[in-house]
């Protein structure tokens, strides 16, 4: 009998009876309908197969997703029809164990249109169609059906017949496109945020059917929450997912409908992928530009200055001779140079072996902490007068040439000492270096150099200046004292963070205010979730050898009205702490961008998008974003 | 102190969550399994590394093997590969009761209607295998390189349809995984939506 069976099939097909078959194969009714009896030259009218199924039986939709497969029309039409697409209308979620597929119970009509020519002659005309489908319940059985249906070609007005009724329901499940939705998605580590902007939110669960099969694994959990421009769909990305950059379209479904009217329930969703947060990209001059105002800047730093301050010192007291004097300045911005591109060259070869580092990654070593508190040690004793720097000898020269070796060496620890502190510009400046081809790099980093050195530039070009600063007498023994003692504070700074990285324990706890703001150690995870709730998430990237995070933190962040504010509006706090090298820490500044920190992120409750906060903040900026 | 170990373990606890819900990716391991053959024999990948592996999920029932087995398209790349000293493994991931759960017997019975040759017939009653290679349909299939590396995942071939009238004219995903890897050629498409029915977990 099988073998009969498709020489059955032929003879019975072959000879095609023009009258619409309802056929009843794999446990589906199919039939291919018309709305019209009589259809118009010139115009197009809707045909459509209509599947009624078994209890418990299903067909699929055009993205069938886990398992399963689309149904498919094969036309042949007369001369001078032509077919369309098949209008799906919106599906429904097939949970099946730990797959899920997309598709239709009981009954759906896969509308089609058909083009009829203007000058189409005949008066009557056959449409075939060979339908190929798969229906499953918890086992799938294929169908197939060459399926017909005679129509009559009247010159002017169509007649409707009783099906018209199936087509309108059917057209009010069909995904529309309402230009006044839009929508925009944003990878996030292996989720898809869908926003959907729309004005009317009556629904409280929407639901995203992909058009593609790896985009999105279907049987994740789909998450939906209100914002405040519309909704935000979570969804797990597929790992079968290419990475390519097209937009994301697929239907969205509002069980309350997108329009005041409740309708439609479904709308077309062409998602463009939002590359994550902008980055600001400058061209190479403003960033060198930006590269050498933060550089100068960098030389007000607590650390900084007395090391910038015993060099001219040095300068006064021993050096009055011009010449003399440019070249130990020459050579001290020529040793902050050569550290700043060796700290460069560092970046760099890191960068390529694919590790993430950014400007002061190496205070993230408690043995560089220790090593530069061992030399501000020295040096603050230095300037106590405990013993000088001309007597030790290095490898034997003495003299003028020792006095050189040391302005190199001045450089260098000016550079070192600089670099936990992010002056206001730099963070544009190391970001453009960071992400541009390494000669770029460099040229950002050589102006930054250039800018840290500029005091010493200015005193090379024009040394005369030197006659500026008062003689040497009393007044330089007092201002020796006060800069060591902020040197001495900058040692006990540094004991701080080696204590910390170390594990000996956090001293700072001791000062911790009665009312701070309460924060979280940070993970994604606990952000998502917090944003999810609703409530405005602040992330602060910080590192306890990072100087502008702990002034920001000190006088801006423990500030009572900002911490009031916090307190009131429900702002989630995260710390992302950088003070020793944190994998999940430094995927998420890559992912926001930044290359050195602070970085202050900020997501108003239901925000799609972050705002960043500038890297010197001060209370009213932080309020003007919390209470925007 | 404390508070850092805990942090840690928690961490860790998290990487380890992760790394249990990860895909199997093509370009990394291919996850090891022990499962047993129709005749009672005991079978993990881990046994056959230095060969090429091929794990075919199948499912007697389903019109989509139905269509590489009744057009004999299954059994013929099975002889061609198995005759080349590649190891093919036939996995049944059909729960108790389940379309496709067959005895031991009733699978040889199957195996030997279609005149098909794979290295074993492996069952899987609990899907545990299925799961952890993320099997989502019948056909599935998987090609794993001698180092035990998974070069190829998803479909058998390109056009996803029940009608064996497409297989003359579909481009076989495997056999393409398998010539080009066998002779030390990139593998071009590693990663494809599979088709099918679903596994009957």
């Amino acid at each position: 009998m099988k073998k009969f069976f498709p020489l059955l099939l032929f003879l019975l097909t072959a000879a095609r009876p023009v009258f619409a078959q309802d056929v009843y194969q794999a446990h589906t009714h199919v039939q291919l309908i018309s709305e019209q009896n009589t259809v118009v030259p010139g115009k197009t009218f809707w045909v459509g197969v209509d599947f009624k199924l078994d209890d418990s039986w299903h067909v699929y939709w055009r993205n069938p997703g886990d398992s399963g497969l689309a149904p498919k029309i094969k036309w042949d039409l007369p001369a001078g029809m032509k077919a369309g697409n098949i209008q799906w209308p919106y599906p429904e979620r097939l949970d099946v164990g730990p797959l899920t597929s997309y598709g239709y119970g009981h009954e759906v009509l896969l509308m089609v249109p058909v083009s009829v020519s203007a000058d189409f002659q005949p008066s009557k005309a056959d449409l075939h169609a060979d339908l190929n489908w798969l229906a499953c319940s918890d086992i799938c059985i294929p169908g197939k059906a060459q399926l017909a249906l005679p129509v009559v070609v009247a010159p002017k007005e169509a007649a409707f017949n009783a099906s018209k009724s199936l087509f309108d329901k059917t057209r009010q499940d069909l995904p529309q496109d309402i230009p006044s939705i839009t929508s925009q998605v944003m990878p996030d580590g292996n989720q898809w945020r869908l926003g959907i902007q729309s004005p009317l939110k009556a629904g409280e669960n929407i639901t995203f059917y992909p058009f593609r099969n790896d985009v999105i694994e279907h049987a994740a959990a789909e998450h939906s929450q209100k914002t405040n421009e519309g909704y935000q769909v979570t969804l797990t990305k597929s790992h079968l997912y290419q990475g390519s950059l097209k937009p994301i379209e697929g239907v969205a479904v509002n069980p309350a409908g997108w329009q005041a009217n409740g309708w439609p329930k479904a709308i077309v969703i062409k998602a463009p992928i939002e590359v994550a947060p902008p980055r600001t990209q400058v061209s190479f001059w403003i960033a060198c530009l930006f590269a050498l105002i933060g550089g100068l800047i960098l030389n007000l730093m607590p650390c900084v200055l007395p090391v910038l301050s015993i060099k001219v010192l040095h300068l006064v007291e021993r050096h009055p001779d011009k010449t003399i004097a440019l070249r130990h300045s020459l050579l001290y911005s020529l040793g902050i140079l050569s550290s700043v591109w060796a700290l460069a060259l560092l970046l760099f070869i890191l960068k390529a072996a694919g590790q993430f580092a950014g400007w002061g990654f190496q205070f993230q070593s408690p043995v560089f902490v220790m090593a530069v508190a061992v030399i501000l040690f020295v040096l603050a004793l230095n300037l106590f007068g405990v013993f000088e720097f001309q007597a030790p000898q290095i490898g034997g020269v003495r003299g003028h040439q020792n006095g050189y070796w040391q302005s190199f060496v001045s450089g260098i620890i000016t550079t070192v000492v600089a670099s936990p502190c992010t002056a206001p510009f730099m963070g544009t400046a190391l970001t453009a270096a960071i992400s541009q081809p390494n000669i770029v790099g460099f040229g950002i980093f050589t102006c930054l150099g250039l800018g840290l050195a500029s005091p010493f530039v200015v005193l090379s070009a024009f040394p005369s200046l030197l006659a500026f600063v008062p003689k040497p007498g009393r007044w330089m023994v007092y201002l020796k004292r006060v800069l060591g003692i902020i040197l001495l504070a900058c040692v006990v700074w540094l004991m701080w963070v080696f204590g910390i990285q170390t594990g000996l324990g956090d001293l700072s706890k001791i000062y911790k205010s009665a009312d701070h703001i309460h924060w979280q150690s940070y993970s994604s995870a606990a952000v998502d979730r917090a944003r999810q709730s609703g409530h405005g998430v602040f992330i602060d990237f910080t590192a306890d050898w990072c100087i502008n995070c702990q002034v920001n933190d000190r006088l801006v962040l423990q500030n009572q009205l900002v911490v009031q504010a916090f307190k009131d509006k429900g702002i989630v706090a995260f710390k992302a702490d950088w003070t020793k090298y944190d994998p999940a820490v430094t995927k998420a500044l890559t992912l926001y961008g930044r290359d050195s920190i602070p970085v202050y992120v900020y997501y108003p409750p239901g925000a799609l998008k972050p705002e960043f906060l500038p890297q010197l903040i001060t209370p009213t900026t932080v309020l003007k974003h919390i209470n925007h | 102190m404390f508070k850092h170990i805990l942090l840690g373990i928690i961490v860790s606890l998290g990487f380890l969550q992760v790394n249990g819900l990860a895909q199997v990716v093509s370009g990394k391991a291919a996850p090891d399994f022990t499962l047993t053959d129709t005749y009672g024999h005991k079978h993990s990948l881990s046994d056959y590394k230095g060969k090429w592996v091929v794990l075919e999920w199948f499912n007697p029932e389903c019109p989509f093997v139905r269509k590489h087995y009744n057009s004999g398209n299954m059994q013929s790349l099975q002889k061609q590969y198995t005759s080349q000293g590649v190891i093919w493994l036939s996995i049944n991931s059909s729960a108790p009761g389940k379309q496709g759960s067959y005895t031991p017997q009733e699978f040889n019975q199957f195996m030997k209607s279609k005149g098909a040759g794979p290295t074993a017939v492996l069952i899987d009653r609990n899907g545990k295998v299925g799961r952890l290679y993320d099997a989502q349909t019948t056909p599935s299939m998987y090609v794993i390189d001698p180092q035990g590396i998974l070069i190829y995942q998803g479909a058998i071939d390109n056009i996803p349809s029940a009608d064996p009238a497409d297989i003359k004219s579909a481009h076989n995903y495997v056999s393409a995984a398998l010539d080009a890897a066998m002779s030390g050629k990139p593998v071009a498409v590693n990663t494809t939506k599979s088709y099918g029915c679903s596994v009957k977990y």
